[in-house]
């Protein structure tokens, strides 16, 4: 874990400098939309962080559920483990989300193959998280130029 | 709470594998403002990541190792536009097999960068839908923009200072379509690897560039509250504010100029998830 917020903190500092969508420009004046969103940035990053295990683990239809559960003012971390294959994905809700959807452990959550991945999701149907499959990875990847 | 402020107290509040589990993936729900440290939902990411696959499978069934790549992502309805953002798409870039090289705007400042991102990133920006449309240039043309993109930071005719309604061949200014027609320009530029910003525009000028019109009148340009960062009025002559008439770079007029001037080997677009046999309104 450690190893991965290493690797992870730079980003949430680089993505703090980098744009947002054109949200609240009024549509008549809006010829463009090249907005970088801090949103995808930080999340599609984070998405390429999930263990290359997990990903196996999904690809071979392995159950899921919900671990732990980590709550705090600014959000929940709730890892879903597959307990037969030995590996787990830590998935990041806000606070709200989390208390909504009131996730207990020992929870099964639901997964749902999809062309560019996997869709994991709550009983009731709600999307937790998206894990990109190998070629959806590769397709993820963001660098600014130094120009 | 300002982004950076945001990113500090993140680091100071929490504990690092917290950190990192927060940051993990993305929870369902997305929402806020442009600047805020919030993620994309889980189902608008699979809906990039698919558009992404589908976009990189067109592109590999085709012998070029460059394309112009078109994402809606602000309805411009009013305007009678479609597309609203346009990159370049490199085959075998440093970055990854097919990467969009771009500009962007900042946080809706006045800055833009040039960035390299994967296919799923560029239809990942929150988007109004994952509509995209692929176009092919001649050979010759697609060959000199693939060397010119992948030598990137140099020769890049990047203007940082961004504006949204810049002024087409505009000196102070630029935004994404107009480093997209700039580029092309300096591609056909009799000096292609020494034109500048203004001779790259006057080269796709004399290949035939004609600018969009779009309409702002001063009454909504005040009402409207248009004093945002990325938007500069001034960058055009009084005349035109006065009008309302003002000239842009839009991705329609790129496309229907790469059209009328020959340029445009082929084109492939997708409207809701769906290829379409005709292509429809940019």
């Amino acid at each position: 874990m450690p190893r991965i917020a290493d690797r992870l903190l730079p980003l949430v500092l680089a993505v703090s400098a980098a744009a947002g969508p054109l949200a609240g420009t009024p549509a008549f004046a809006a010829v463009q939309s090249d907005g970088l969103s801090r949103q995808s940035e930080a999340s599609l990053a984070a998405s390429v962080a999930v263990p290359a295990a997990a990903a196996h683990a999904l690809s071979q239809g392995a159950r899921f559920s919900v671990a732990a559960a980590e709550v705090s003012a600014q959000g929940a971390a709730i890892t879903l483990s597959a307990a037969a294959a030995g590996t787990s994905i830590v998935v990041a809700l806000s606070a709200q989300q989390a208390a909504r959807l009131g996730l207990k452990v020992g929870q099964a959550v639901v997964v749902t193959a999809v062309s560019a991945g996997w869709l994991i999701s709550t009983a009731a149907g709600e999307a937790l998280c998206f894990v990109p499959n190998p070629r959806a990875r590769a397709l993820l990847h963001s660098e600014r130029m130094d120009t | 709470m300002n982004a950076k402020v945001h990113a500090h107290a993140l680091r100071r509040a929490l504990s690092a594998p917290l950190l990192a589990a927060m940051l993990l993936l993305p929870p369902s729900a997305a929402a806020g403002t442009r600047c805020e440290n919030l993620v994309i939902g889980a189902d608008r990411l699979a809906a990039a990541a698919q558009t992404a696959l589908t976009v990189a499978d067109a592109l590999d069934r085709r012998d070029a190792p460059l394309a112009l790549v078109a994402r809606v992502g602000t309805d411009l309805s009013a305007q009678g536009l479609v597309y609203s953002h346009v990159g370049f798409v490199v085959r075998d870039h440093a970055a990854g097999r097919w990467t969009a090289v771009h500009l962007l705007n900042e946080c809706g400042s006045d800055r833009s960068g040039l960035y390299a991102q994967g296919l799923v990133n560029f239809f990942a920006d929150d988007l109004v839908n994952q509509d995209a449309r692929i176009v092919w240039l001649e050979p010759a043309l697609a060959q000199r923009l693939a060397d010119r993109l992948r030598a990137l930071p140099q020769q890049s005719l990047h203007q940082p200072r961004y504006n949204l309604i810049a002024r087409p061949g505009s000196a102070g200014y630029q935004n994404s379509t107009a480093w997209v027609l700039e580029t092309l320009g300096a591609a056909l530029a009799d000096d292609a690897a020494g034109a500048n910003r203004a001779q790259a525009y006057r080269a796709a000028e004399r290949d035939g560039f004609r600018p969009d019109r779009i309409r702002i009148p001063y009454s909504k340009r005040v009402l409207g509250g248009l004093f945002g960062g990325n938007v500069a009025f001034t960058d055009h002559p009084v005349a035109t504010r006065l009008g309302g008439d003002y000239p842009v770079v839009t991705v329609r007029a790129i496309v229907e100029y790469l059209e009328r001037s020959g340029r445009v080997q082929a084109q492939q677009e997708w409207r809701r998830g769906r290829p379409m046999e005709r292509l429809g309104a940019l």
